[in-house]
C-alpha cells in the first residue's frame, strides 16, 4: 500500500521536512517505517497534531507527543490491555486518546496533558439494563470516533453510543441497520444499510441539512436525501458530503472557505447550504464531468473526492496545502479542481482526511 | 528604521511577563502549549518555521472558538490566542521586509485579531492594547476623507411631541441633570425610562467626534467588527472585519448598497485613546454587582436599525453625534409585540413600530409605545427588559453604558 499525502506537517507527523506539504507525495508516517513494513502498516486516524498508525498489532503515534514534535512512539497501553491481549478500537483528539475494548467490557481514556489513564465502563441506563446486557453480550465495537467534544461508538449490530462515558443513542426509528457514524466539530451523522442519512447535534452553521439552524438531540433523517440511496457519508468540521449509489455527491453545511465546492457564479461570497445540494465537477474547459465518484472525505474546512478514473478533486481551505495545491497561489478554492491522478488505473484508491490533511490510500489490486 | 528597532525592544520587554502567564494556559492541548512555552521562553528570535507554527496555532484556535457558544469557549483557548498573537507580532515587526508604514499597519491587524478573539491574561490584562500604544508612537500615513466631514446639526421644524403623536406614542419625559437620589428613586427603582439633559456637556467627544476624520487620524488602521445588512434579523445580515478608515469611507458616507454598522462594540477597550473623550456617568454607580460597566460604541450612517428587542441590564444610551429615534415598550407589553420563537432570537420582537402590520400583529393595538428623538448631548435611561427599537436619522455615534 502507498500513501499519497498533502497538507499540514506542522508537528512533523509525516516523514518529510517541510511544515506545509502542498502537493500529493508518497510519504510514510515515520522514518522508522521501512519499505518492507509498509504492507503491514495501516494509518488509522489523522489528527491535528499526530497520526495514529498500526503496524501489525501495535499502535503508534507519529507527530506531536509529550510536548515534542517529530516523534514516533508506541501508544502507552494500560497494562491489563497488554497482559490479556484486549482487542482495541482507538481514536483520539489533541487532548485525549480513547481505547475501547471491542468486546465492550471497558474503555480507557488517556489524558495527553496529565499522562493519566482513566478506566471507564460502558455505561448502561438502569431502565434498559437487562435488554442492553443481552445486546452487549453478542455485540462488538467496530468503530470509535472522538470529536472535539464527545465520542461516538458504533457496534457490529448497528448500535450507537455517544459520550466519553458511552450512553445508548436510540436509533430504533432509523430505517435499516446503522453501518457508519461520523463526527463533525459539534454535529453527528449516521448512515444505515438502507442508504438513509440521519443527523443530530448543533445545527447553527447549517450542518444538519434540515433547512434551518435548529439543534437536534435525536438522529433525524435528512429529508432532502430521502429516496436517494447513500453508500457513504463524511462529516467535516461544519459541513458534510454524501455519496449516492449512482456516484453522485451531495454537500451541505458551512461553505465559508468553499468546502462544499458549489460555486455560485453570480455571487461574490460563498453561500452556505442548509439542505444537501448536488455537487457538479467541471474540467478546465468548463465542461461537466460525468464520471462517477467512488470515494469522499472531509477535513475541517475542505473536501476531497476520487472519481472512478482515479483522479482526485479537492475544494475548500488550502492554507496548509490540504488541497494538494500551492497555498500561496490558491489560499482556498470554491469549486472542485482536479489536483492529482493516481498513475495506475488498476489500483484501488480510497481517501482519508485529517483536519488539515488529505491522504490517498493506494492498494494494488490482486 | 531606527524607530522600528526601538519598537521591537519595547515590545519584547513584555516577554518575561507573558512567560509568567504561561500557567494560565496549563489546560491547553500539549502540542500547542509546548510550542508556545518554547517560543516565549526562548531568548532567540523566532525563525520562519516558528512563524508558520504560531500561525497554525492561531488558525487552529480560531476553529476551536467557533465551536459551540461563544460565551462557553474555554478561556485558556482564548488566552492561547493572546499569547500566540503577541509572538506573531514580535516576529512580524522584526522580520518583515516591507516598508515601515506597511509593517505598522499589518501589526495593528495582528493585534486587533488578538483583541477580538483572544482574552486578557491575568498577569498582563492590557498586553495587546499596550503593544498597540507602542506602535502609536510611529506616525503612519492616513488617507483622510476629503469632503467636509463634520456632521451638521439640522433644526427640524417638527417637534418631538408631534412625532410621538404621529405614532400614537407617549413622548418620553426629559429632565435636566437630576440629582443622584432623584434619578435612583423615580427612575431606577420605578423602572421608568427618562431622557437626561445636560449631563455630558463636559465630554470632549461632543465636539471632537463631529469630525469623522478624527477617527481616521486616531485609529484609521485599527480593525473592528461591523454588522452589514440593515438589521440583524434579515437573512442577508452578516459580520465583517474592516479597518476604521475603510469603514468611515465605505459605510459612513455611502448612500447605496448594504448598511454597515459598528454596533454593540467594545471600541473603548480596544482603543483606550477614545476613552478619554468620554466619562462613565455617575448614575451607573447604582449597581447590584461589582461587575464593571459595559461601555459599547454604536457608530453608523443614517438608516441603521436595531429591531425591537430587550436586554437584561440597565442601559444609559448616550447620543454623541447625530440623532436617533427610539420606541420603547414596558416588559408587560411583550405579548402585544410578537417575540420570535427561536431560542436565538427570543429577546427580539417581530413588530416594526414605525409601520406596524396590524393584520399580522393585531394585538399591537393594545401596546403602549413610548417615543423619543435622541439628540447630541442627551442620555436615555432604558430600564432592564424594556423593549426598544432604535433607528438612526443621520450619521450617528452613540455610547451605551450597561450595568446590573
Amino acid at each position: 500500500m502507498e500513501l499519497y499525502v498533502t497538507g499540514s506537517n506542522i508537528f512533523r507527523q509525516w516523514h518529510c521536512d517541510d511544515l506545509v506539504i502542498n502537493e500529493f507525495r508518497v510519504l510514510s508516517p515515520s522514518k522508522h517505517i521501512v519499505a518492507n513494513d509498509r504492507s503491514r502498516t495501516n494509518l488509522l486516524e489523522i489528527n491535528w497534531s499526530y497520526n495514529i498508525v498500526q503496524i501489525d498489532d501495535i499502535l503508534y503515534i507519529s507527530g506531536a507527543w509529550d510536548g515534542k514534535e517529530n516523534q514516533f512512539t508506541k501508544v502507552p497501553l494500560p497494562s491489563e490491555c497488554v497482559t490479556s491481549k484486549v482487542d482495541l478500537c482507538v481514536t483520539g483528539n489533541d487532548y485525549k486518546i480513547i481505547l475501547v475494548d471491542k468486546k465492550m467490557a471497558a474503555l480507557w481514556a488517556l489524558d495527553l496533558n496529565k499522562n493519566e489513564v482513566k478506566k471507564l465502563n460502558f455505561f448502561i441506563e438502569k431502565a434498559i439494563e437487562d435488554n442492553m446486557k443481552k445486546k452487549k453480550l453478542d455485540d462488538s465495537v467496530t468503530k470509535a470516533v472522538l470529536s472535539s467534544g464527545t465520542c461516538l461508538y458504533l457496534t457490529q449490530r448497528g448500535h450507537v453510543y455517544s459520550g466519553i462515558l458511552p450512553s445508548y443513542v436510540d436509533t430504533k426509528h432509523c430505517v435499516g441497520k446503522v453501518i457508519d457514524v461520523q463526527c463533525g466539530h459539534e454535529h453527528f451523522v449516521l448512515l444505515t444499510e438502507e442508504g438513509r442519512v440521519y443527523t443530530w447535534g448543533n445545527g447553527r452553521r447549517l450542518q444538519l441539512g434540515h433547512g434551518d439552524i435548529s439543534s437536534l438531540e435525536v438522529p433525524t433523517e435528512v429529508e432532502a436525501l430521502a429516496g436517494i440511496k447513500i453508500l457513504k457519508i463524511s462529516a467535516g468540521g461544519w459541513h458534510n458530503l454524501a455519496l449516492s449509489e449512482f456516484g453522485d455527491v451531495y454537500a451541505w453545511g458551512l461553505n465559508d472557505t468553499g468546502q462544499l465546492g458549489i460555486k455560485h457564479l453570480n455571487r461574490e461570497h460563498n453561500e452556505s447550504f442548509c439542505v444537501p445540494n448536488l455537487v457538479s465537477l467541471f474540467d478546465k474547459q468548463g465542461i461537466e464531468i460525468t464520471r462517477n465518484v467512488k470515494d469522499i472525505a472531509c477535513g475541517s474546512k475542505h473536501s476531497a473526492l476520487i472519481l472512478d478514473d482515479n483522479t482526485v478533486w479537492t475544494s475548500g481551505c488550502n492554507k496548509y496545502g490540504q488541497l494538494g495545491l500551492s497555498e500561496q497561489k490558491y489560499p482556498s478554492l470554491n469549486y472542485y479542481k482536479n489536483v492529482f491522478q493516481c498513475d495506475n488505473e488498476d489500483r484501488n484508491c480510497s481517501l482519508i482526511c485529517g483536519p488539515w490533511n488529505t491522504v490517498i490510500f493506494c492498494k494494488f489490486e490482486k | 528604521m531606527l524607530a522600528l528597532r526601538e519598537i521591537c525592544y519595547k515590545l519584547e520587554e513584555y516577554k518575561t511577563c507573558v512567560a509568567t502567564a504561561l500557567p494560565e494556559i496549563e489546560d491547553l492541548d500539549p502540542a500547542s502549549k509546548s510550542l508556545l512555552q518554547r517560543y516565549i521562553n526562548s531568548t532567540e528570535s523566532t525563525d520562519p518555521s516558528s512563524t508558520i507554527r504560531i500561525q497554525a496555532i492561531l488558525d487552529y484556535m480560531y476553529e476551536k472558538i467557533n465551536i459551540g457558544n461563544w460565551k462557553e469557549v474555554k478561556l485558556f483557548i482564548r488566552k492561547a490566542i493572546t499569547i500566540a498573537t503577541y509572538l506573531k507580532l514580535l516576529a512580524h515587526v522584526r522580520f518583515s521586509d516591507e516598508d515601515t508604514d506597511t509593517i505598522i499597519k499589518q501589526a495593528y491587524k495582528i493585534i486587533d485579531f488578538g483583541i477580538l478573539f483572544g482574552c486578557p491574561l491575568d498577569k498582563e490584562p492590557r498586553l495587546l492594547q499596550n503593544c498597540a500604544s507602542i506602535l502609536n508612537t510611529v506616525n503612519v500615513q492616513k488617507n483622510l476623507v476629503l469632503k467636509d466631514t463634520s456632521t451638521k446639526e439640522k433644526n427640524k421644524a417638527s417637534s418631538d411631541t408631534s412625532q410621538a403623536d404621529k405614532f400614537n406614542a407617549i413622548q418620553i419625559e426629559s429632565i435636566d441633570c437630576p440629582s443622584m437620589e432623584h434619578f435612583y428613586k423615580y427612575y431606577i427603582l420605578a423602572e421608568k425610562p427618562v431622557i437626561l439633559d445636560n449631563c455630558i456637556n463636559h465630554w470632549p467627544a461632543l465636539e471632537k467626534w463631529k469630525d469623522q476624520n478624527y477617527f481616521i487620524n486616531l485609529a484609521g488602521p485599527r480593525t473592528v467588527s461591523i454588522e452589514i445588512g440593515s438589521k440583524y434579523t434579515d437573512t442577508d445580515w452578516t459580520q465583517r472585519l474592516i479597518t476604521i478608515e475603510e469603514f468611515v469611507k465605505q459605510y459612513i458616507y455611502q448612500t447605496e448598497g448594504p448598511t454597515g454598522y459598528l454596533a454593540q462594540y467594545q471600541l473603548f477597550d480596544q482603543i483606550p485613546e477614545l476613552k478619554s473623550d468620554i466619562t462613565e456617568p455617575e448614575y451607573c454607580c447604582f449597581s447590584d454587582s461589582n461587575e464593571p460597566v459595559d461601555v459599547m460604541a454604536w457608530y453608523g450612517p443614517k438608516g441603521t436599525v436595531s429591531p425591537l428587542h430587550h436586554d437584561p441590564k440597565k442601559n444609559l444610551l448616550t447620543q454623541v453625534v447625530g440623532e436617533k429615534q427610539l420606541f420603547l415598550f414596558a416588559p408587560s407589553d411583550s405579548e402585544f409585540l410578537y417575540p420570535h420563537e427561536h431560542e436565538l432570537l427570543n429577546n427580539t420582537a417581530q413588530v416594526d413600530p414605525r409601520q406596524p402590520d396590524l393584520d399580522k400583529y393585531p394585538k399591537y393595538r393594545s401596546s403602549k409605545p413610548y417615543y423619543c428623538r435622541l439628540k447630541p448631548g442627551q442620555m436615555l435611561y432604558i430600564p432592564p427588559k424594556w423593549w426598544h427599537f432604535v433607528e438612526s436619522l443621520s450619521i450617528s455615534f452613540s455610547v451605551s453604558f450597561w450595568w446590573e
